[in-house]
């Protein structure tokens, strides 16, 4: 059975009211709609509470749920609209918009660059260099990357054309680019690259 | 091999986009350390690009936090019973009972008005939609309710409260459609928002009267206590202190008044106070305080009169007794419908 085929069928018995299905959604799914709306927000009780009430709602919605083969991408997008209308009406009110609505991925990156144990002046030079992508460029390569989201896919959640998010994609690799090889980054980046004698 | 033919003509941007590129930069293996060996040195012109997309791919690693499994299993259990619930309840008495297990939190005081126990109907916004509650308060009716936060609430004639049953952590929320007077439980960390359709007021722990009904024209809000700010669509922001009464006008224009806050919010104690009013306003301050219609003969004569007056009781009856003795007039009560007439001059009996 493919993936996509195998995604249908559980969708559609959710969609009935399956226990059993809405469990394999949930286990599946749980960790990775997470782990992308901390990129949004450091408040991970908010984050529990309103992924707990996106499933309440399409618990509700059943059999007018729209029908889907790729699971994870319903849930991404659909969670992403709960985000970005909770952010943009209450937080706003709240005077609490920046620390919240902008999609962060340089904060994991570089718990991962601590965790390897690479140099502080490299880290910056790293960090600097993610830091002069924009929110929708690291939230792309989230997507493109971790969540393994076509370009159609991650086109429709943020509705805009397939060739724009390309087109941030390759902008932001290039920026990358340029600034490591600007930078002597080059060099002293291969101490903590592989352990390989290429 | 394809493979590699395709790999002759990639740029840095290529590699990197690569899913096998990426695979093996993340996580090596023996068979892919030595198949991109291989390429390198049978391509050696691809060398510094394949560097340049390894260093890329490698500082967009990202680390994810492990999830706290009891919180996980919890949050499981949690919708899993929600499903369950949800295919068991099929009639509406079951609907019913399930709107109620759901607001154990929020307790509810009912008020006894005109020698009636006030009967208020609950029911869903949207029965499918289950985590919200809606009090309705019919016209001539007033009820309060107790949140689960500890906010008190009076809910005047006429008026419909929306309120989260489970509520976010974060923001504490409800929307308002007619009149309100809140006293909000003080939580610094967790603001109070009171949304109407005009504006939105952001709460400080305070008490303060908002009355916005969807029929009229006008909205306003007046503050008795603490801080409060009232957001409208266009973002304005306005910040009120005690003693003061924002009103939205009908060009929803903003306009701040100095007023006396008891005159507004002491329909919550069951006293209707009257400043200087004129009969056209009175008028339709007793239909809803009272839920009836009342016509007055030839209204554009008498419609400037003023009165003051604090009303205590409940009676309707009582009422026109009062303000028949401030400036006189015969009155007929049918069911609902009361008619004035000021026309004394006009001997006839009303019909």
């Amino acid at each position: 059975m493919t993936e996509h085929l195998k995604n249908q069928i559980i969708w559609d018995n959710f969609r009935q009211g399956s226990r059993d299905a809405l469990e394999w959604i949930y286990e599946n799914n749980y960790a990775s709609l997470f782990q992308y709306a901390r990129k949004f927000s450091k408040d991970s009780d908010l984050i529990k509470d309103l992924i707990q009430e996106l499933f309440v709602e399409l618990i509700d919605s059943g059999s007018r749920l729209s029908t889907t083969n790729n699971i994870r991408f319903y849930l991404l997008k659909s969670l992403r609209n709960k985000l970005s209308k909770f952010f943009s009406k209450d937080l706003k009110l709240l005077g609490q918009l920046d620390d919240f609505t902008m999609f962060n991925l340089v904060d994991s990156i570089e718990n991962q660059l601590i965790k390897e144990e690479v140099e502080e002046q490299i880290q910056n030079q790293i960090l600097n260099a993610l830091k002069k992508l924009s929110a929708k460029q690291q939230e792309i390569i989230y997507l493109r990357f971790y969540k393994g989201l076509s370009f159609n896919e991650i086109a429709e959640i943020f509705d805009v054309e397939i060739q724009t998010v390309r087109n941030l994609l390759n902008r932001a690799i290039n920026s990358l680019k340029d600034d490591f090889q600007k930078s002597n980054i080059t060099k002293s980046l291969i101490f903590f690259l592989l352990e390989l004698s290429v | 091999m394809d493979r590699e033919s395709k790999y002759q003509d990639y740029t840095v941007e290529d590699f990197v986009q690569d899913d096998s590129f990426r695979n093996w930069v993340v996580s090596p293996s023996a068979v892919l350390n030595s198949y991109w060996i291989d390429f390198q040195s049978k391509y050696p012109e691809k060398k510094s690009a394949i560097e340049l997309a390894r260093q890329i791919v490698k500082s967009i690693i990202v680390i994810e936090e492990p999830l706290d499994e009891i919180e996980y299993q919890a949050s499981l259990s949690f919708v899993k019973d929600y499903i369950s619930n949800k295919n068991f309840r099929k009639s509406l008495v079951s609907k019913i009972t399930e709107v109620w297990s759901k607001v154990a939190a929020v307790i509810l005081i009912p008020v006894l008005l005109a020698g009636i126990y006030f009967y208020a109907n609950y029911h869903f916004v949207n029965q499918d939609s289950g985590n919200l509650i809606q009090y309705i308060v019919p016209e001539g009716q007033k009820s309060n309710l107790l949140l689960a936060d500890g906010t008190k609430v009076w809910l005047n004639s006429g008026t419909t409260l929306t309120v989260a049953a489970n509520g976010y952590k974060n923001v504490r929320k409800v929307v308002l459609s007619g009149e309100a007077y809140f006293e909000v439980a003080k939580n610094k960390s967790v603001p109070f928002l009171v949304e109407t359709k005009d504006f939105t007021i952001k709460v400080y722990g305070t008490s303060f009267n908002v009355s916005s009904y969807n029929y009229q024209k006008t909205s306003e809000a007046i503050l008795k206590e603490g801080v409060i700010s009232v957001v409208s669509g266009s973002d304005e922001e306005i910040k009120m202190v005690p003693g003061q009464r924002l009103l939205l006008n009908e060009e929803k224009r903003f306009n701040l008044s100095e007023v006396d806050p008891s005159l507004y919010t002491s329909w919550k104690d069951n006293v209707l106070k009257i400043d200087n009013e004129k009969l056209d306003d009175l008028i339709v301050r007793m239909e809803h305080w009272y839920g009836i219609r009342i016509y007055v003969d030839d209204l554009d004569r008498v419609k400037d009169l003023r009165y003051t007056l604090t009303i205590k009781t409940e009676s309707l009856k009582e009422m026109l007794e009062l303000m028949n003795y401030v400036v006189p007039f015969k009155y007929k009560i049918d069911g609902e419908n009361i008619y004035l007439n000021y026309n004394l001059t006009n001997n006839k009996p009303m019909e």
